[in-house]
């Protein structure tokens, strides 16, 4: 490799890791990551070199809620919700309807402190359900059911489709099994959904704002 | 106190998928993560999704941390600076206002907050041999995760000139750096 490239490689992993490479420019680059050993070395050099200029900002205790979160999207914990207490749900779709309205008029507050908005099932092209998804005031509260094809080196991820036609949203990381409560960011308008779409993805998601896996299925949200 | 020992030994454990270990990880460096991402996204609730996904990640990536690679500090502050850049990239208005530049600390307290680099004196000695403009650009870019574009509004200088002293800086520091 020729003085100039060299050069070229330190000035780019430079400009990477201080953040002042933006755009699309900074998508390109983590892709010749993946590729190039040379500029990942270059990039751990400033990584490990400047990383201590943070210190002049003091260190800040995040909210509670954040940890709860994460153990909720790793499914370290059964979220408060327990919707594997109906696997008797499994089944049609309009029954699966009639049903979650009958638990809602017969629920109590302390059983369902806030209303089910919309629901949506995921289901496999045998029409076997895979994920039962309740919409509550500020979270998903999502069930892994059925057959789900366990991927050790990949995660499934849940996406919105916008009604009018721009890019999808990113909702959050599906269990492969068990339940987890994703939270709905106040960004997300969830009024004009077209549809919601499953992909499979790396595994902590998609490294883009899309999609970046096939997407495997789509369904829509149901209001109740 | 973690010491960085800990923190491999505990990332270690967590690719083996120790949740406890884990959750020491997350009780030893959160509050730090959590303010580097706040300094760079300045939202309560982004800065809270930043550390979440940086999390998550950590969770699923413990493996692919190497000693050779760094300290498990670099490893997991680049993680979170990276999030938070990336997140600032998406959101349609990333642009900041005049309040946040309200907020942004003036040059000269920039200055003197890097006399705190107490851990890393070659660190502070090579900060110290560039010129104070040029030391000030670099700050505001890693630190505080600000654009080109934003450096120049903050410091009213001209964009071509930011971009030349941010060039030129990190060129020196690196010379410096391998001394």
């Amino acid at each position: 490799m020729n003085y100039q490239s060299t050069e070229l490689q330190h000035q780019l992993a430079a400009r990477y890791v201080v953040g002042s490479m933006r755009g699309s420019a900074r998508k390109r680059f983590q892709r010749l990551l993946m590729d190039f050993p040379k500029l990942r070395e270059e990039v751990a050099f400033w990584e490990e070199h400047l990383y201590e200029l943070t210190d002049v900002i003091a260190p800040q205790q995040p909210n509670d809620r954040v940890w709860q979160r994460i153990e909720e999207r790793l499914g370290f914990v059964r979220t408060k919700q327990k919707l594997a207490k109906w696997p008797w749900l499994i089944g049609a779709f309009a029954s699966l309807l009639l049903l979650v309205n009958v638990v809602l008029l017969t629920s109590t507050d302390s059983v369902v402190p806030t209303p089910i908005d919309r629901v949506a099932v995921i289901q496999n092209a045998e029409a076997r359900t895979l994920w039962l998804i309740e919409q509550r005031e500020q979270t998903f509260e999502v069930a892994a059911i059925g057959a789900i094809e366990q991927v050790p080196d990949q995660d499934y991820q849940l996406w919105m489709l916008p009604a009018d036609g721009t890019a999808p949203i990113s909702l959050g990381l599906l269990p492969k099994q068990g339940e987890v409560s994703l939270p709905i960011s106040s960004r997300i308008n969830l009024t004009e959904v077209a549809a919601l779409a499953v992909s499979r993805e790396p595994l902590g998601g998609s490294p883009e704002s899309i999609p970046t896996g096939p997407v495997l299925y789509t369904t829509d949200l149901i209001i109740l | 106190m973690t010491t960085p020992k800990g923190l491999e030994r505990d990332l270690h454990y967590i690719a083996l998928g120790d949740t406890a270990a884990f959750r020491r990880l997350y009780e030893a460096t959160s509050a730090k993560l959590y303010s580097v991402s706040l300094t760079i996204v300045r939202r309560t609730d982004w800065a809270e999704e930043t550390l979440q996904d940086a999390f998550i990640k950590v969770w699923h990536s413990a493996g692919d941390y190497s000693v050779t690679k760094g300290s498990v500090m670099s490893w997991l502050i680049s993680i979170v600076r990276y999030r938070s850049i990336d997140l600032l990239r998406k959101r349609a208005n990333q642009e900041l206002s005049s309040t946040d530049f309200d907020d942004l600390p003036a040059p000269e307290v920039l200055d003197a907050s890097l006399d705190k680099l107490t851990q890393s004196r070659q660190l502070q000695v090579c900060m110290d041999e560039l010129q104070p403009t040029t030391r000030q650009c670099i700050q505001l870019a890693f630190v505080f995760g600000l654009s080109h574009q934003e450096v120049s509004e903050h410091l009213s200088e001209a964009l071509g000139s930011v971009k030349s002293w941010i060039r030129r800086g990190l060129d020196s520091l690196k010379r410096c750096l391998q001394r």
